[in-house]
């Protein structure tokens, strides 16, 4: 029985034990290229001088194939490395090299490069049948760079030629200091995570790339997470976890970087049931630790380093923490309230934990009398400084009646010293607050208005009391409609006051008192006129 | 007569006589990158296509040869096809984040200038062919344009035929 091949696999096969299509001036420079003639790939010893045999690497390499691409590999007249670097392998097939092709092992972008963008290939055979991502390292435009042939291997494909840029990373590097795709990483971690900072979530596919490869990506590089990074003090904590599949029982080494330096090494010894039970794996793969920094900015990542096969080591998250940063806040309104109380509203957070509610303290009068913890749901503060958790604080506090000086301070949970004043101002207690708007005269006629009411009964009716020249002339009820001013102190009740009064001629000093009705602490002041009557 | 026209996700395009289109988005993942999720993947018993957190924008690809079923978002599987005489655009959209970047500073549907194609300028360098890209923002929009030509040798007809169809575009608010 004769094996029909699908017309398009037939032609890969012919187009591969093809000699390579020519490349022409503009693509390669082919001296500084180093290019392989046909007769090489055919089995003749290399024009350097390397032998054909460790070229392959043995039968491991078969195996590898195998894993790789078992149907392309039985299929087709090529030898195993054809199989272990997919489709498009060569130069003249248009395609960027694989990092760890050029970069001595390394599934990293080389010096002299940055990250430029990503796409991804779909059921992805090396990523578990999820989707494999590809991110692309660009040169600058600083030549630095030559456009050649990668050598060596199998992965035969182009280094820094194809002036191409994907475009969801390094965004502040404009188009104009884009230069070539130097290599591309590959991962099975999206890049927004494994590069946050660097890279965003906005997609692109391309399913044709799936199958490409080097033997640099064969075996499996460790795989994990940066579950967490937070300020600390004066440095930040990194957890998540981190496992080899090659030696799954195995902890393993993770490398914390700040800011592109090393910061530490540490072995995963901590105990993660959830990743255990998940891989279905056993042994200890968590961390959790803190490296020192200074204050400010920094970009965190942590890198788990192969202890198998593999290409090299795999960066399993970077993320960004500000160490030292303050609590923000803001005191919005400080108002008397009834029993003896006044109330205090805003929202802090601290930037170091930014999803934590943070205690609030209240000085008054210079010494702390109340502390609590801003739990209250301020979604608009979330919104504008793109946190989560609960950061608003709406609390009464109880003072002896009289007036007072409130500082409000927000206490600092992470890095930094010092606890910030968010805000401060003055309130009467207890006693009863009010104002005389006005004091017209008409012949011996003396009218009066203005507003009052007690904080201890804020819907109750009050009464001012009334003196010219320091003599009592009578007292009056608040019962006229004040819309103004129970909106502004969020009360309801009359609280206006009008009183006419026959005054004798000549200048008269007119002075309103606010009657208390709550705990005794005195009638207050609240407004005094002098004028002339005829 | 009318010129056959698209739209879809904010783009308008009327077709020139022999050109062909397409705008689409890919769908967005819905499952969680989290060890559980990880772990029945690799084991065979969940496949996904992507993650969560993944934001696919829309993708616009416009052509004067047959465009095949299936091809990458920069047009992998369709460059593949083209002659000599033939053009290929990309327009992809980016998320919100990437507006106000240096990157996407530029403002404005661009006009591709012939100069201004290089053989080396592809996603995947094809003998004879030539591209370039442009990124920019439209309508608060960040967006790429990618252009092939399917022979570099005519770039100055071709780039005209590109901008023909780029005069024909119209690009609306999200």
């Amino acid at each position: 029985m004769t094996m029909t091949l699908p017309e398009r696999l037939v032609q890969s096969i012919s187009t591969r034990t093809r000699p390579p299509q020519s490349v022409d001036s503009t693509a390669v420079d082919r001296k500084s290229a180093g290019w392989k003639s046909a007769g090489w790939k055919s089995g003749s010893k290399k024009a350097d001088g390397t032998s054909r045999r460790g070229f392959f690497g043995g039968a491991a390499l078969v195996g590898a194939a195998l894993a790789v691409d078992p149907w392309g590999y039985l299929v087709r007249p090529a030898n195993a490395y054809d199989s272990v670097c997919g489709l498009d392998a060569g130069c003249a097939d248009g395609y960027s090299v694989f990092c760890c092709t050029i970069n001595g092992g390394r599934n990293t972008c080389p010096p002299n490069s940055f990250i430029g963008g990503w796409w991804k290939a779909d059921n992805a055979s090396f990523c578990g049948g999820s989707a494999r991502y590809y991110i692309d390292c660009n040169a600058f435009r600083d030549g630095a760079w030559q456009c050649r042939c990668a050598e060596g291997t199998c992965d035969q494909r182009r280094v820094a030629c194809n002036q191409f840029r994907y475009g969801q990373c390094s965004l502040e590097i404009p188009a104009s200091n884009t230069g070539p795709v130097v290599c591309r990483m590959v991962s099975c971690t999206p890049p927004w995570q494994q590069f946050g900072g660097t890279c965003t979530s906005s997609s692109a596919t391309d399913n044709r790339t799936v199958t490409h490869s080097a033997p640099c990506l064969t075996g499996k590089p460790p795989v994990g997470s940066l579950d967490l990074v937070s300020a600390t003090g004066n440095g930040v904590r990194a957890a998540g976890w981190a496992f080899d599949p090659d030696q799954p029982a195995t902890s393993i080494r993770v490398t914390v970087t700040v800011d592109g330096k090393a910061a530490g090494t540490f072995t995963t010894t901590g105990s993660r049931p959830d990743v255990n039970r998940a891989y279905r794996i056993t042994g200890n793969h968590g961390f959790d630790v803190t490296v020192p920094t200074g204050p400010g900015r920094h970009t965190v990542g942590v890198t788990a380093v192969n202890v198998g096969g593999g290409a090299g080591n795999t960066q399993v998250g970077s993320r960004i923490a500000t160490v030292g940063a303050q609590p923000r806040g803001h005191l919005d309104a400080l108002r008397t309230a009834p029993d003896g109380k006044f109330r205090v509203t805003g929202w802090a957070f601290d930037p170091d934990q930014p999803a934590t509610s943070i205690p609030i303290a209240v000085r008054v009068d210079g010494r702390e009398v109340a502390r609590f913890t801003a739990t209250g749901s301020r979604p608009d503060v979330n919104s504008v400084y793109r946190i989560t958790g609960n950061h608003g604080f709406d609390n009464t506090v109880a003072v002896p009646p009289g007036q007072h000086t409130v500082q409000v301070y927000a206490i600092n949970v992470g890095g930094g010293s010092g606890n910030p004043l968010v805000g401060q101002g003055g309130v009467q207690v207890g006693v009863p607050t009010g104002h005389l708007d006005g004091v017209t005269v008409t012949g011996r006629s003396v009218f009066l208005r203005g507003w009052a009411f007690d904080p201890d009964q804020p819907a109750a009716s009050i009464k001012v009391a009334i003196y010219r020249n320091g003599a009592l002339v009578g007292w009056y009820p608040t019962g006229g409609a004040r819309p103004d001013v129970n909106s502004v102190n969020r009360i309801t009740g009359q609280h206006g006051f009008s009183a006419q009064l026959t005054s004798p001629p000549g200048q008269q000093t007119f002075t309103v008192y606010a009657i208390n009705v709550g705990p005794a602490s005195g009638n207050p002041v609240i407004g005094s006129r002098t004028v002339t009557v005829a | 007569m009318t010129p056959p026209s698209i739209s879809g996700h904010g783009f308008t395009v009327d077709l020139p006589a022999a050109w062909e289109g397409r705008i689409y988005r890919r769908n967005v993942p819905e499952i969680a990158f989290s060890p559980d999720s990880r772990a029945r993947v690799a084991t065979a018993e969940g496949a996904t296509s992507g993650w969560l957190g993944e934001n696919p924008g829309a993708v616009v690809h416009l052509a004067n040869f047959p465009l095949p079923v299936d091809r990458g978002d920069y047009g992998s599987g369709a460059v593949e096809t083209m002659g000599p005489s033939d053009v290929f655009l990309a327009i992809l959209e980016f998320g919100q984040e990437c507006l106000g970047t240096a990157l996407y500073s530029s403002l404005g549907l661009p006009r591709v200038r012939a100069e201004r194609f290089d053989p080396n300028g592809l996603q995947r360098r094809i003998a004879g062919q030539a591209g370039v890209q442009y990124f920019f923002t439209v309508q608060s929009r960040p967006l790429c344009l990618y252009v092939v030509l399917g022979s570099y040798r005519n770039a100055v007809p071709l780039a005209a035929k590109a901008n023909k169809v780029l005069d024909r575009m119209k690009v609306n608010a999200a």
